[in-house]
């Protein structure tokens, strides 16, 4: 087994299609609320979203996914995955985790040929394929979280500067400073034996997105 | 799942590209050939709604045969490099309409230098207008050259824009060799029976309507 960095990489490069670049976890949206339109909106944003969100809903249920692959629980993968598709209430969100998840477990399907990954009726939602396929490529419990973690940070800040909200230099200084909040968010996903999230104020905003007409990014 | 031949078609914003579709599906829906229409587009999905509109008055093509997807602002990323949101959407499409003949998937408006996966699509077109400029053809880039068939669009304007359609015959000979071109004008609807021989030709390789089975 190649070593877990390279792996760990190759799924948190936005190289992987996984279709994550028309995706702005309701940033488009904020923005043209008027709600976001600084770095530091951003950052605090962002920041809130790894506490209250990413952790302990997204690395959760990646690093529960992982150790039910790597124990071969078929149905404890099922369950999470209808679980975590019950709790996301934005149509717009779900939809897209669950394309993502698919492409992504094709993907690494097609690349690993493993029997696994390939049975188990499922949507798929994208941090459950993300688990499971982390556990495919021999990334442990822990690399796979901060992939997650890192992942959603790096696709809100791209899509931020691609709608003008930061520049270059602004978007590498809000992926610096979160670091802390990565590994805080990845280490909670890690110690959780539940999956849940709170941000309605965000919710709220994202499902104002599926309603706009003219839009650079599907969430 | 069957894999239903697919035709890609790239090129710049304003190009033609969905109204090719507009007059190119009836013309294929006549011969018998049942369509589907997938259209990128970078911030709306105005374009799918046009083509929806216009195939359903024309030639009944029932509304869920034309799927429209926003890309964002990375129109070719969406059809090269992670072409999975478009897969998704074929992959459902075939599911629910097993009888389609074709499908064809038009790129968000983009550079010259888009190209489509071939994961994505069998047949590439790359349709430019001569509002741009006669100097395309000569100009190049990755889609003109490496295409399946170059269209060149909006014939009618040349004498208004002071495009000289020789130049542009001359030039698209040069950067493409052998590979076919095609002018037409799509709002008179010219040319539009030829690019349907030339995909029924290449792509489908003659195959009668329902020859794939579903
Ligand atoms: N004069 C003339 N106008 C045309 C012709 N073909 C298309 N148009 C017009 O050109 C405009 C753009 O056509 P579309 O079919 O929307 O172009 P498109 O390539 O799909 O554009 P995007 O998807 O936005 O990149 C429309 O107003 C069409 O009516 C043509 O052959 N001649
Ligand atoms: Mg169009």
């Amino acid at each position: 087994m190649a070593d877990e960095l390279l792996g760990i990489m190759q799924m948190s490069d936005s190289l992987f299609p996984a279709g994550m670049f028309a995706m702005s976890n309701g940033i488009e949206a904020m923005h043209r609320a008027g709600d976001i339109s600084t770095a530091a909106d951003l950052e605090t944003l962002l920041r809130s979203y790894l506490a209250h969100q990413t952790g302990p809903s997204d690395c959760a249920a990646a690093v529960r996914a992982h150790r039910c692959a790597g124990e071969g629980d078929i149905g404890g993968i099922r369950d999470l995955d209808a679980r975590y598709l019950a709790s996301k209430s934005v149509r717009e969100i779900r939809e897209a985790s669950v394309r993502s998840g698919t492409q992504m477990l094709r993907c690494i399907t097609e690349i690993l040929h493993d029997e696994e990954i390939r049975n188990g009726r499922m949507s798929g939602t994208y941090p459950v394929s993300f688990g499971v396929c982390c556990q495919a490529l021999g990334i442990s419990a822990h690399g796979t979280a901060m992939a997650v973690s890192y992942g959603f940070v790096a696709g809100c800040v791209g899509a931020a500067l691609r709608l003008g909200i930061i520049q270059h230099m602004e978007a590498q200084g809000i992926i610096h400073n979160l670091k802390p909040d990565m590994e805080r968010s990845a280490l909670d996903g890690c110690g959780s034996d539940t999956v849940w999230q709170f941000c309605p104020q965000a919710e709220i905003l994202q499902m104002a997105h599926e309603n706009q007409d003219s839009k650079m990014f599907i969430t | 799942m069957r894999r239903v031949p697919r035709v890609g078609i790239g090129g710049p914003v304003g190009s033609g590209k969905s109204m090719l579709i507009e007059r190119l599906v009836p013309v294929l829906v006549r011969k018998g050939y049942a369509a589907g229409v997938i259209s990128n587009d970078v911030i709306s999905k105005e374009d799918a709604d046009r083509i929806r509109a216009t195939l359903s008055a024309d030639c009944t093509v029932p509304g869920d045969l034309v799927v429209g997807l926003a890309t964002g602002g990375c129109p070719h990323t969406a059809v090269r490099e992670d072409p999975s949101m478009n897969l998704a959407a074929i992959e459902q499409m075939v599911r629910d309409h097993p009888e389609l003949d074709i499908i064809i998937i038009e790129s968000g408006g983009d550079n010259i230098t888009t190209t489509f996966s071939p994961v994505l699509a069998d047949y590439f077109m790359y349709m430019i207008d001569v509002a741009g400029g006669d100097k395309y053809p000569r100009k190049g880039g990755l889609g003109i050259q490496s295409c399946d068939l170059l269209v060149i669009n909006k014939i009618d304007l040349a004498e208004h824009v002071g495009a000289d359609l020789d130049v542009m015959r001359r030039d698209a000979v040069r950067s493409r060799g052998e590979k076919p071109f095609l002018f037409t004008d799509c709002r008179s609807n010219t040319g539009v029976d030829e690019v349907a021989r030339h995909i029924i030709r290449d792509l489908l390789f003659d195959a009668p309507p329902g020859a794939g089975g579903p």
